[in-house]
């Protein structure tokens, strides 16, 4: 049992192995800008592979830099041996979200020019959910909203790592369930002018329930915040 | 591993001595062979990724030629430079390198004095640096295409035995593949060795 433990232990950290191509260096450039078009400082931006290992992957960073007065940013690196690339960049100053993107394509090649990545606005909602009913019983929701893509437009060959699953579609659905008891809220945040639509029920589940309440509200500010009494 | 080294030394110099009774007595050329074995502090002569981002620390070299006239050689030889990085970041995440490099080579050589003779040499060769990744420590390397030019003035102190000290120009033409911004700071480096060492004849 031992030597089997020792043997899988050896084999994941064979697998996390992360090789690098000989004669090769990887240049990447890019700027970033803020929703506003102006220059965005101090944004962390590192380059990243996962590696997949027996039990769990492995984020190896082999570069990192933060971008210029100009927002610009500039990494050299060695080039990792068949994997693909990951670019994170990251929320020093809080004023955007973090985000992580990663090649469509595993063909590397010397130099990569991201060009002017600007963000897109975001809006942050709050659901205060308020009990003034006195029911027990549970609240179920749905929430679908658009899932915050940081660029308008991400440069060839590149795509989103989306954080929230079944996201690929661009879209989040967020289901949730909880107690009425004390009063609730829901932290989420979507696109700039964007739609989300909530579906909730009290007592039984949306599947379930003949009465499903319905709204839509236009995030139309950064920061917002709705009220839903039952 | 004194003692062998006493012994080393004792075997040349008799050789030597030896060798020199032979002279005496037969008209013998100068061909046959000489085995050096040497060490050199490195410069860098230009701004490129070795000028910028290494300290140069000290290299080693052994090597032999072979004397199939009177004055002409040709040769064989091995060189090891240890480096320290200064600039990780410039150079994309190496955090060690070591250079290690074999090459062939031909010159001319002739007495200047009774013990005192000049040579200088042509060389041509391959340079594997041998790095180490900041993140990981896994090994790559990054290769050359070398050439040198190195004169040399040694002091025989018999037949046997001399002792050197050499001026090696050598220009490393390097095969890293990068974007185009950083193509001539990875292309070349040109560096600047004075070394010093021992040579045997046989």
């Amino acid at each position: 049992m031992k030597k089997l433990l020792c043997f899988l232990t050896a084999l994941s950290f064979i697998s996390c192995a992360l090789d690098y191509e000989d004669n090769r260096r990887i240049h990447l450039t890019g700027s970033l800008l803020d929703p506003a078009g102006d220059p965005l400082r101090d944004a962390g931006v590192d380059l990243y592979v996962e590696t997949f290992g027996f039990k769990n992957s492995v984020s190896n960073v082999i570069a990192s830099t933060t971008t210029t007065e100009n927002g610009h940013f500039d990494l050299l690196s060695i080039e990792p041996k068949d994997e693909i690339l990951f670019l994170s960049i990251s929320e020093r100053l809080s004023s955007f979200m973090g985000v992580r993107i990663r090649e469509s394509v595993d063909n590397h090649g010397p130099f990569y020019d991201l060009g002017e990545l600007r963000l897109n606005a975001r809006g942050n909602f709050q659901l205060n959910f308020i009990n003034q009913s006195g029911t027990e019983e549970m609240v179920f929701l749905q929430v679908k909203y658009p899932a915050y893509t940081a660029f308008q437009s991400l440069p060839e060959g590149w795509e989103y790592v989306y954080t929230y699953e079944g996201s690929e579609t661009g879209e989040v659905t967020d289901l949730r369930t909880f107690s009425t008891q004390g009063n609730n809220q829901i932290y989420l945040t979507t696109l700039l002018n964007s739609q989300v639509q909530i579906k909730y029920s009290i007592g039984e589940s949306l599947n379930q329930s003949d009465d499903i309440q319905e709204l839509v509200l236009d995030i139309s500010e950064s920061e917002s915040q709705y009220e839903i009494i039952f | 591993m004194k003692l062998y080294f006493k012994c080393f030394i004792l075997f040349f110099v008799l050789h030597g001595a030896n060798a020199q009774n032979e002279e005496e007595t037969e008209s013998d050329s100068d061909a046959g062979i000489k085995v050096f074995v040497g060490g050199s502090k490195p410069f860098a002569l230009d701004d490129n990724f070795i000028g910028d981002s290494y300290n140069l620390k000290y290299g080693a070299e052994v090597g032999v030629l072979y004397l199939f006239t009177d004055h002409w050689f040709a040769g064989a030889q091995v060189d090891v430079l240890w480096t320290d990085v200064t600039n990780s970041e410039k150079l994309g995440g190496i955090n060690r390198t070591r250079i290690i490099s074999s090459s062939l080579n031909g010159g001319y050589l002739t007495s200047l004095t009774g013990s005192l003779e000049f040579s200088a040499k042509l060389g041509f060769g391959h340079a594997r640096y041998a790095n180490r990744a900041s993140e990981n420590g896994r090994a790559f390397h990054d290769d050359a295409f070398i050439t040198y030019l190195e004169p040399k003035l040694a002091y025989l102190i018999n037949d046997g035995i001399g002792i050197y000290l050499g001026l090696n120009f050598r220009y490393d033409n390097m095969s890293i593949k990068t974007s185009d911004q950083y193509e001539d700071y990875f292309s070349s480096s040109t560096r600047l060795a004075p070394t010093v060492g021992a040579q045997f004849s046989f």
